[in-house]
C-alpha cells in the first residue's frame, strides 16, 4: 500500500505514532511502532493495545476532545514500554493521532525490543535528554567519589594525626604499636581480633584489616616494619595514604629509638673521654706517687744487696728494709688499682652499697701530690660509716673532677686551701668541696652545668666535667649544685643514705 | 574534543597505571585539568597531548595507545552510563556499524561541537564480509577505530574478527572486515 504524504511525514517525525478512528479502532501506525506494540494489528481496539498512565483512567482516544492537556503517557500492553506524546485530532477525518516517543527512562529496555537508532527520527529529544541526564549523573558520581575519597582521606588523616601526636610523645615502640592498634581497632571494622599482649616476648607481630597488612618484626633490637595494602580489596588512594603515613609514624618512632640508643652511646663516650682527660691531667701526680715508693724500694734493695755482698747481714735491718719494701709495693699496687678502676667504663656496673669515706680518701690520694705541688692545704672532715648505694668509680669521678677544679681555681692564690666535708642531712649524705676562692660570677654559674662549657684555657678542660657529674648523680638519685650562699667557692653533692 | 573522551583516556591510564601514572601523563602532556566536563568541548591539542603523554609514560607507541583507547572506549562508555545507547546499535555487528553514523547524528543534534567521523559500508561481499570506510576531519585517529571495531565485535560475540587495513591516509582508512 502506498503511503500518503501525511503518513510519510508522520513516519519521519513520529515513527512510533498510532492513528485511531474516533471509535477507537487502529487505522494506521508508524514504522517503529511494532517494536513497542508487538501485537499490533490494523483494526484492533485501543484498549487492547495500550493502557493510559497519565491522565489515569482516561481513554485518550474516546475522550480526546475532552482532554484539557493534550500530552499523554501510555503503556504498551504487550511490551510494557511507556511512550508519551501529544494527542492530535485530525480535522478532516476526525481521527485521533497519538504522536508518541518512548519515555527516556525506558531507553534501556528499548533495545530489548529490537530497537536501534534507525527506528528513531533523525532528531529525537529522547537522546538529548538521555545524554544530558547521563552527563549530570556521571558528574554527580565523580563528585561523590571525590567526596567519599576526601571523607576517607580525612578520616585516615585524623587517625594518622592521633598516631603521629602519640608517637611524638613516646620512644617506646611497643607502646606505639599498642596505641596504633587501639586506634585502628576503634575506627576501622576488623574482620578478626588481634592481640599483642605477648609483644614484648615475641619477635614478630602480624595483623591485617580491610586490605592493610602490617608486619612488625624485631631482631637484635632492630625493628623492621612492613605495610602493605591489598588493592584488590581496597583500591582507594586514601588507603595508600593511610599506609604510607602510618609507616612514616612508626618509622619515626623507630628512628627516635635508634637516636636515643645513639645518644646513650655518645653519652657513654663523653663520660669516658672526660675521665681519660682527668687521668691525663693527673699523670704527673700519678707518676710522682709511683716514683716515691719506687725510690724507697730501690734504696732498701741496694742497702740489703750491699750488706749481703760485704757478708755483714744485720737481720734486724734487713727485716726493716723488707718491711718498707712490702709497704711501698702495697702502696704502689693501691695506686695502680685505683687508676685501673677509675679508667674502666663503669656505666654498666651494678648499683651496690658503697662507703663514701674510703671513696673520698682514695680519690684524694690520686690527686694528693698535684695538690701539694701547688702548695694547697687539704682539710677533710669525715663521718664514720657513711654508707650509700651506687657505683664507686662514678662517684670517684665526680669527686676527682671537683678536686681538680678546686685546685685549678685556687692555684696562685695566697694561702690556698681546699676543704672537704662529709655529713648527713636528713636521708642524704652531703659532700661539700669548698676552696679558698671567692665564688663564681653569676653569669658563669648559670652556664657551668651545660656540656662543653669551660672557663679553662684551650686544651685544659673538656667542659664536660660538671654536666657529666650532674648526670651521674641523677642516676644515683642524687644532686650536684653550686652553693651560692657560701662566702667561698663551694660545690655540694648529695647521695642517698643507705641504712645498715 | 568533548571532555568525555579525555575523561576516558584518564580512566584508561588510571585503570592500568594508577593515579600516579595519570599524574605522570598529565605532566608529560602539560595538561593541568584533572576533571573534564563531559559535555564541554576542549581543544583537540589536549587529547593529542594526552595520547602522547600516555605513550611516553607507558612506553607504548602512540598507535598502540590509540588502539588500546579504541578498545577501551566501548567499555568506558558502557560503565559511564551510556549502555542504553550502545544497545541501540542494533542486534548484530553489521547493524551496529550501519547505526554508527545515525548515532553520531543523534549525538550531534545536542552536542553542537561534535565533529563526528563517518562510516560507510562501501562493498558488501556477504553479511559477514564487507569493506568499511572511515573518514574523519581529525587526522591520525585510524588506529583508534581499529581498537573500537575489535571491541564492538567482541561485544557481539565475534571472537574471530579479521580486520585488514586496505589503505590508510591521514584522515581516512579502508578496512576489510570478515568473520565467521
Amino acid at each position: 500500500m502506498e503511503l500518503t504524504q501525511l503518513q510519510k511525514t508522520l513516519n519521519r517525525l513520529y515513527p512510533f505514532h498510532l492513528i485511531f478512528s474516533h471509535g477507537g479502532e487502529l487505522k494506521s501506525f508508524g514504522r517503529s511502532a511494532q517494536k513497542c506494540f508487538t501485537n499490533i494489528q490494523i483494526g484492533m481496539l485501543a484498549k487492547d493495545l495500550l493502557n493510559p498512565v497519565i491522565p489515569k483512567d482516561i481513554d485518550p482516544i474516546s475522550q480526546a476532545r475532552s482532554l484539557t492537556e493534550k500530552v499523554v503517557t501510555i503503556e504498551s500492553s504487550s511490551t510494557k514500554t511507556r511512550l508519551n506524546g501529544e494527542v492530535i485530532i485530525l480535522d478532516e477525518s476526525h481521527e485521533v493521532l497519538l504522536a508518541l516517543s518512548p519515555v527516556i527512562q525506558n531507553l534501556a529496555h528499548l533495545a530489548d525490543n529490537g530497537l536501534s537508532y534507525r527506528d528513531f527520527p533523525a532528531y529525537s529529544p529522547v537522546f538529548d535528554f538521555f545524554v544530558l541526564i547521563q552527563a549530570e549523573r556521571f558528574s554527580r558520581q565523580e563528585l561523590q567519589k571525590s567526596f567519599k575519597s576526601l571523607e576517607e582521606l580525612n578520616s585516615f588523616a585524623r587517625i594518622n594525626i592521633e598516631i603521629a601526636n602519640f608517637c611524638s610523645r613516646t620512644s617506646d615502640l611497643h607502646e606505639a604499636v599498642e596505641f596504633i592498634l587501639k586506634i585502628i581497632n576503634s575506627r576501622l571494622s576488623w574482620k578478626g581480633s588481634i592481640s599483642n599482649k605477648d609483644l614484648k616476648n615475641c619477635h614478630e607481630i602480624q595483623y591485617s584489616n580491610g586490605g592493610i597488612d602490617i608486619c612488625l618484626s624485631s631482631e637484635k633490637d632492630k625493628y623492621l616494619l612492613q605495610l602493605e595494602s591489598d588493592q584488590k580489596i581496597m583500591p582507594s588512594e586514601s588507603l595508600k595514604f593511610f599506609c604510607t603515613s602510618l609507616k612514616i609514624s612508626l618509622e619515626n618512632v623507630i628512628l627516635r629509638m635508634e637516636q636515643l640508643a645513639s645518644d646513650q652511646e655518645i653519652q657513654a663516650q663523653k663520660v669516658m673521654s672526660s675521665k681519660m682527660f682527668s687521668l691525663g691531667e693527673m699523670a704527673a701526680s700519678i707518676a710522682h706517687e709511683l716514683n716515691n715508693p719506687m725510690a724507697v724500694i730501690q734504696g732498701m734493695a741496694w742497702m740489703t744487696q750491699s750488706s749481703a755482698q760485704s757478708g755483714e747481714i744485720d737481720s734486724e735491718k734487713t727485716i726493716e728494709s723488707m718491711t718498707k719494701i712490702i709497704k711501698m709495693t702495697e702502696r704502689s699496687s693501691k695506686i695502680i688499682k685505683g687508676i685501673r678502676i677509675f679508667a674502666r667504663d663503669a656505666a654498666q656496673d651494678p648499683m651496690e652499697p658503697i662507703e663514701l669515706n674510703s671513696i673520698i680518701e682514695d680519690t684524694l690520694e690520686l690527686c694528693k701530690w698535684r695538690v701539694n705541688q701547688k702548695g694547697i692545704k687539704i682539710n677533710w672532715q669525715t663521718e664514720d660509716a657513711a654508707l650509700s648505694i651506687g657505683r664507686s668509680v662514678q662517684i670517684s669521678q665526680v669527686l676527682l673532677n671537683l678536686f681538680n677544679n678546686a685546685s685549678d681555681a685556687v692555684e696562685g692564690l695566697k694561702d690556698p686551701w681546699i676543704e672537704v666535708k662529709l655529713f648527713q642531712n636528713d636521708q642524704k649524705w652531703i659532700i661539700s668541696v669548698t676552696d679558698s676562692g671567692n665564688g663564681i660570677d653569676q653569669n658563669i654559674s648559670k652556664k657551668m652545668m651545660n656540656p662543653f662549657f669551660t672557663t679553662k684555657p684551650s686544651g685544659k678542660g673538656t667542659g664536660l666535667g660538671l654536666s657529666i657529674s650532674q648526670r651521674i648523680l641523677k642516676d644515683h638519685s642524687g644532686e650536684i649544685w653550686y652553693d651560692e650562699k657560701s662566702k667561698n667557692t663551694r660545690f655540694c653533692l648529695s647521695l642517698p643514705v643507705l641504712s645498715e | 574534543m568533548y571532555g568525555l573522551i579525555n575523561m576516558a583516556i584518564k580512566q584508561l591510564v588510571i585503570d592500568h597505571y594508577g593515579t600516579q601514572g595519570w599524574q605522570e601523563v598529565k605532566t608529560k602532556a602539560s595538561v593541568k585539568e584533572d576533571y573534564f566536563e563531559l559535555l564541554t568541548v576542549y581543544d583537540d591539542v589536549i587529547t593529542y597531548n594526552l595520547v602522547k603523554g600516555a605513550s611516553e609514560v607507558t612506553g607504548k607507541s602512540p598507535v598502540e595507545v590509540l588502539q588500546l583507547f579504541g578498545k577501551y572506549w566501548v567499555t568506558y562508555a558502557s560503565q559511564a552510563g551510556y549502555e542504553p545507547l550502545l544497545k541501540l546499535f542494533g542486534p548484530n555487528f553489521k547493524d551496529c556499524l550501519v547505526n554508527l553514523n545515525r548515532m553520531h547524528e543523534h549525538m550531534g543534534a545536542m552536542m553542537p561541537g561534535l565533529i563526528p567521523p563517518e562510516f560507510e559500508i562501501s562493498k558488501e561481499i556477504s553479511n559477514t564480509e564487507f569493506e568499511l570506510i572511515y573518514k574523519s576531519q581529525r587526522p591520525g585517529l585510524g588506529p583508534m577505530v581499529t581498537g573500537l571495531l575489535e571491541a564492538l565485535a567482541i561485544r557481539y560475540g565475534i571472537t574471530n574478527l579479521e580486520l585488514k587495513e586496505m589503505s590508510q591516509e591521514s584522515n581516512s582508512c579502508r578496512f576489510l572486515i570478515k568473520w565467521s
